[in-house]
């Protein structure tokens, strides 16, 4: 009798918990179509070989250098750890993350998320948290970011945050239940559509010109970090004008690089060096680059990365080429459907804000 | 028997925490225009953490507006231009709300009559003692709002409003 009860215990707690679990995994959102923002940090756990570049930041990175571009002209193995909106601890616990997988040759910082010195919003925080797999880097990362209206127990139990999102269900949540599609290429987010820039309105006067100290402090983390592990850290500002990078801040980051004997590279003014004209490089009205701009871009940071770092040219490397080949693949493919997306419906129709479900 | 039941009440406790509470799906809280500075253009009352739409749709035509699609699509980020006061504005579930709102140049000025141009002992005369006081500007705050003037040679060159609620 005592037993029969165990096993019925047993098996209505096992019940629960599957019931649990599958209902987690409908619930919780794919980011598959659309937004595909929230992808972006778990993929980076599929890769099956290593990287001597690791970028880490926010849409200045991930929208506007082509890993693909940097192989196919330099053999250069490189990933974006990229997130929407990734804030300066992300970044640091993203790396540190990173780090226990491989230790790249090279780590490119961009720094515009320095001007975010508190906890933004649990939206974007969810993207760049959700995906990490669960470490210290994890739980450190989740309680430097919440805002005050989040609980770190929904990042455990993810459906405590989800569980009222019926309504909100599509395709995708039935479709990849257990399975998702890569969305990026070795982190990059590809658009091949243009819309031209047009102008800016001016930039909002502020009180205060001083980077926050929290938002810095992470910055020394990754440069300590990086210095501990041997790791060349590289600062950029991605060429791209709006938000507006003011001037007092590209001093103070510069002061900063040259405090910790850094490099750091602003790319607005060095646009017509690249190449770049925004009448036709970017799909969004200048914030980000589209592929043709991200292939510019990287077709010259692939060249400084190649003067100054002593990396390696793969291509003749048969368990890397392998492997990129098959990234460079992904790529064209999806390259041409979007071309063929945009010449059938003069838009892209599967991707972007139009797919969103 | 027994287990039967047990089985059911544990699918009907999956299926009640599934259902229950209400639709919040991520982002911040509401933004409210109570109790905050207040700026009037054209007749038009605005207020940081306002609801932008009736605003706009009293003042009319802007002379510029600008609208960026903010990172994975969490909404628009909107600057609308009115002769010499910018309003910028943030989504928060699908509705835009007031973000700032600026003073570009001395021919507009607040309700209490400080414009750029105007003598920095101007603003404490009129506005008191600033919650915070630097060598470049002074900051008030109301509610959810704070008013910047910022300062040069003794002279106001700068007045913003903008709301505290929104994540900047």
């Amino acid at each position: 009798m005592k037993r029969s009860a165990l096993i019925s215990g047993a098996a209505v707690a096992l019940a629960t918990i599957a019931c649990l679990y599958l209902l987690q995994r409908l619930l919780v959102p794919k980011y598959q179509t659309g937004i595909v923002e929230g992808s972006m940090v778990e993929e980076y756990y599929r890769e099956t070989t290593d990287h001597e570049v690791l970028c880490i930041g926010d849409c200045e990175v991930y929208e506007n250098f082509s890993t693909v571009t940097l192989w196919e002209e330099y053999g250069i193995t490189s990933y974006i750890r990229g997130s929407a909106q990734q804030l300066a601890w992300q970044s640091y616990y993203l790396l540190e993350d990173a780090l226990r997988y491989e230790t790249p040759k090279v780590v490119v910082y961009n720094v515009l998320a320095l001007k975010y010195n508190e906890p933004q919003s649990e939206a974007y925080n969810r993207m760049s948290l959700d995906g990490m797999r669960w470490s210290s880097s994890k739980v450190k990362g989740i309680l430097a970011s919440m805002t005050e209206e989040e609980h770190f127990i929904e990042y455990v139990f993810p459906l405590l945050r989800y569980h009222s999102r019926w309504d909100g269900l599509a395709s995708d949540d039935v479709e990849h239940l257990f399975t998702k599609d890569l969305v990026t290429h070795s982190g990059y987010y590809m658009r091949v559509d243009t819309k031209a820039q047009t102008g800016f309105p001016p930039p909002a006067p502020l009180a205060d010109y001083a980077l926050g100290e929290n938002a810095m402090s992470y910055l020394q983390k990754m440069t300590d970090l990086c210095r501990e592990k041997g790791i060349d850290l590289v600062l950029i500002k991605a060429p791209t004008e709006y938000p507006h990078w003011y001037g007092q801040w590209d001093e103070q980051i510069a002061s900063f690089a040259e405090e910790n004997s850094l490099p750091y590279i602003n790319y607005i003014p060095l646009r017509e060096e690249i190449g770049l004209d925004m009448r036709v490089d970017t799909y969004d009205g200048g914030l980000h680059l589209n592929t043709r701009g991200a292939e510019k871009m990287a077709r010259y940071f692939g060249a400084y990365l190649k003067e100054n770092y002593d990396l390696t040219d793969y291509r003749n490397e048969e368990g890397y080429a392998s492997v990129w080949a098959e990234k460079t693949a992904f790529y064209n493919q999806m390259k041409q459907r979007q071309y063929d997306e945009l010449e059938q419906y003069g838009r892209l129709v599967s991707f972007g804000s139009n797919a969103i479900q | 028997m027994k287990k039967r039941i047990a089985l059911m009440l544990a699918a009907a406790l999956c299926l009640a925490l599934a259902a229950c509470g209400g639709s919040n799906n991520g982002g911040q809280g509401q933004g409210g225009a109570a109790d905050t500075y207040r700026f009037t253009l054209k007749g038009v009352e605005v207020a940081v953490d306002a609801e932008m739409a009736p605003i706009a749709g009293q003042l009319g035509d802007p002379t510029s507006y600008f609208e960026s699609e903010s990172c994975a699509f969490q909404g628009m980020d909107k600057v609308y231009t009115y002769g010499s006061v910018i309003i910028r504005t943030y989504p928060q579930d699908g509705v835009d709300y007031v973000l700032s709102i600026e003073l570009m140049d001395d021919t507009v000025s607040t309700p209490e009559g400080i414009r750029i141009g105007s003598p920095r002992a101007d603003v404490t005369a009129s506005y008191g003692e600033p919650v915070e006081a630097t060598g470049t500007a002074l900051i008030y705050e109301k509610g959810s709002s704070t008013l910047t003037f910022l300062v040069e040679n003794d002279q106001v060159s700068a007045i913003t409003y903008t709301s505290s609620a929104a994540a900047s």
